[in-house]
């Protein structure tokens, strides 16, 4: 961030001279202001490819990591579609598949998924700000253990191996650390067999190229058996336990620690209950939670006070009556996007993405009947 | 503005100030519509523009245009209190805008963005970047070189790489 702030504040910046001798300065020529205005283009998937694609300072600019931060708080990056855990390709029909709901852009599937060679099965893990994770589970037929982490819109894979620990695999996300997406982490959570009332993270970062093993470890006191998708709030990555509780691991202490759903959300013995639910990011950092009461969805936001205590505050209800929700038995929120603060929504007549901040609700073609989707967006 | 009041003050607009152009043209305006401009805003609460403010990075009829945008916008800040007012003229202000922005043609736009950054006028500087930015969407990499003569430095191997690993966003 300083070397940024330093840059932004000239020193090597190439600057218009103070007066103007030339006989027809350019905008373009001034990296502050060409950035200015390439900030301004419309936030289309094909937007920084093309402006990185004119000239070598150009790509420069474009892709300086200020740059980059301030094109995402200024635009929501697009949806470009979501990975789903089972595809209907006749020879690899038990991976997990990409569906691309933009029209504009013809996004080939293959470019975000792991390389179909026959033999390999993979499953979407989580994907975060650009990268999917995925697991292989079987290489020339035979078992294997490794995480592949694809960025579709370079074109980037990189092979992981799973890190040497002895545990159950719950779940693992990716997350960048950086705006250009090359440098990255990976947490994964796994739990003590036999017990399943112990869990434990590792830890992988692209810069060490190393994992770090059982960073930190927790008891619970209830079993963990499957972890659902991961959600990013702030600096800590969270899973939604069955049983209303939900795990995180903070990215900054490396530690990971758990934390109960607001009391009024909570219905323990009540499984159709437990299918309206999902952990949101709340904006701020904070974790947030939908759930849906009748044909309305409270907002709730966690209150970080001293402490571990947190206290849950409604937020918001949102009227959802135009929408014919599902009947019970099944999960209504099927997704998180987490970039664009949005919901993905089943419904009786398919399923709809809802804005959590602008309200707005569009119909996503495409969609299949599972239970957890993974949004993409991506610029 | 409330400093401002002390002096001897035609109404809402303060003292006048003269700004003078690169070619030596003078214009005449109060310091309510000079003050849009961040850089005048310190000068005159730096109390320097006694002898008028020299602007040799700004042709006349580029400040023309400024001066023009500044004096209708300076309405603004003054009529905030004003809702009636302010809602009459934000209609005209909007067209005003529109029709300023539409009419700019590359080389008298290229400076007007020059001079509203030189002047540090944020809302100029974000119209006229945006219509640079509108000029430029849609285009392929070919034609941004094209529109804005900027010469392609890439090498040819250069050149297929960032084509191979943007094929799908290229695609039309």
């Amino acid at each position: 961030m300083s070397e940024e702030e330093t840059l932004h504040h000239h020193h090597h910046r190439r600057r218009l001279p103070s007066t103007a001798p030339s006989p027809s300065p350019s905008p373009l020529d001034d990296d502050d202001l060409l950035q200015e205005i390439l900030l301004r283009l419309p936030p289309d998937a094909s937007t920084l490819p093309t402006a990185s694609a004119v000239c070598k300072r150009w790509r420069r600019l474009a892709f300086e990591p200020g740059f980059r931060r301030r094109f995402v708080a200024r635009h929501e990056p697009p949806f470009l579609g979501f990975f789903f855990p089972y595809d209907f390709d006749p020879v690899f029909s038990f991976n997990a598949g990409f569906r691309s709901t933009t029209a504009q852009h013809h996004l080939p599937a293959h470019r975000f998924l792991p390389e179909r060679e026959i033999g390999l099965r993979w499953e979407i893990v989580n994907c975060c700000k650009g990268l999917a994770l995925f697991r292989i589970t079987f290489r020339g037929g035979c078992k294997c253990k490794e995480f592949m982490v694809v960025d579709p819109i370079s074109g980037d894979r990189l092979l992981l191996p799973f890190p040497l620990v002895d545990g159950k695999f719950l779940s693992a996300t990716v997350v960048p650390a950086t705006a250009d997406r090359r440098s990255f982490r990976v947490v994964a959570v796994f739990a003590e067999r036999n017990t399943f009332t112990s869990v434990f993270a590792s830890v992988y970062s692209s810069d060490a190229g190393v994992w770090s093993d059982y960073v930190s470890r927790l008891c619970l006191p209830w079993e963990v058996w499957v972890l659902r998708p991961s959600v990013l709030a702030g600096n800590a990555v969270h899973w939604f336990l069955d049983g209303y509780n939900v795990l995180m691991f903070d990215l900054e202490s490396q530690k990971l620690g758990f934390s109960e759903l607001p009391l009024d959300a909570k219905d323990d013995e009540d499984f159709p209950h437990r299918c309206r639910c999902q952990i949101i990011p709340a904006g701020d950092g904070r974790l947030g939670l939908a759930v849906i009461v009748g044909s309305t969805m409270q907002l709730w936001e966690r209150e970080i006070g001293d402490g571990s205590d947190a206290t849950w505050l409604l937020r918001r209800t949102l009227q959802l009556n135009f929408l014919p929700l599902e009947a019970e038995g099944r999960k209504l929120i099927v997704g998180v996007a987490e970039e664009n603060s949005s919901i993905l929504l089943w419904t009786r007549v398919g399923l709809f993405m809802v804005h959590l901040k602008f309200l707005q609700v569009r119909k996503v073609y495409g969609e299949i009947s599972v239970d957890n989707y993974y949004p993409y967006s991506s610029f | 503005m409330a400093a401002a009041a002390a002096e001897a003050t035609t109404d809402g607009g303060g003292k006048m100030i003269i700004l003078i152009s690169a070619d030596g043209k003078r214009f005449e305006v109060t310091e309510a519509v000079a003050s849009q401009s961040q850089l005048i805003s310190n000068m005159i609460e730096d109390d320097c523009t006694e002898n008028g403010v020299r602007l040799p990075n700004v042709d006349g009829d580029i400040l023309t245009m400024v001066v023009d945008y500044c004096n209708m916008h300076a309405g603004d800040a003054a009529a905030a209190g004003d809702t009636m007012k302010a809602s009459s003229t934000e209609e005209e202000l909007k067209k005003f805008d529109a029709e300023l922005v539409q009419a700019l043609e590359n080389p008298v736009l290229f400076k007007l963005i020059l001079a509203a950054n030189f002047l540090n006028i944020k809302s100029l500087l974000d119209m006229t970047c945006q219509r640079v930015a509108d000029m430029m969407s849609g285009k392929t990499p070919e034609q941004m070189r094209e529109t804005f003569s900027i010469e392609n430095d890439f090498t040819p191997e250069e050149e297929a790489a960032i084509r191979q690993e943007n094929a799908w966003a290229f695609d039309d």
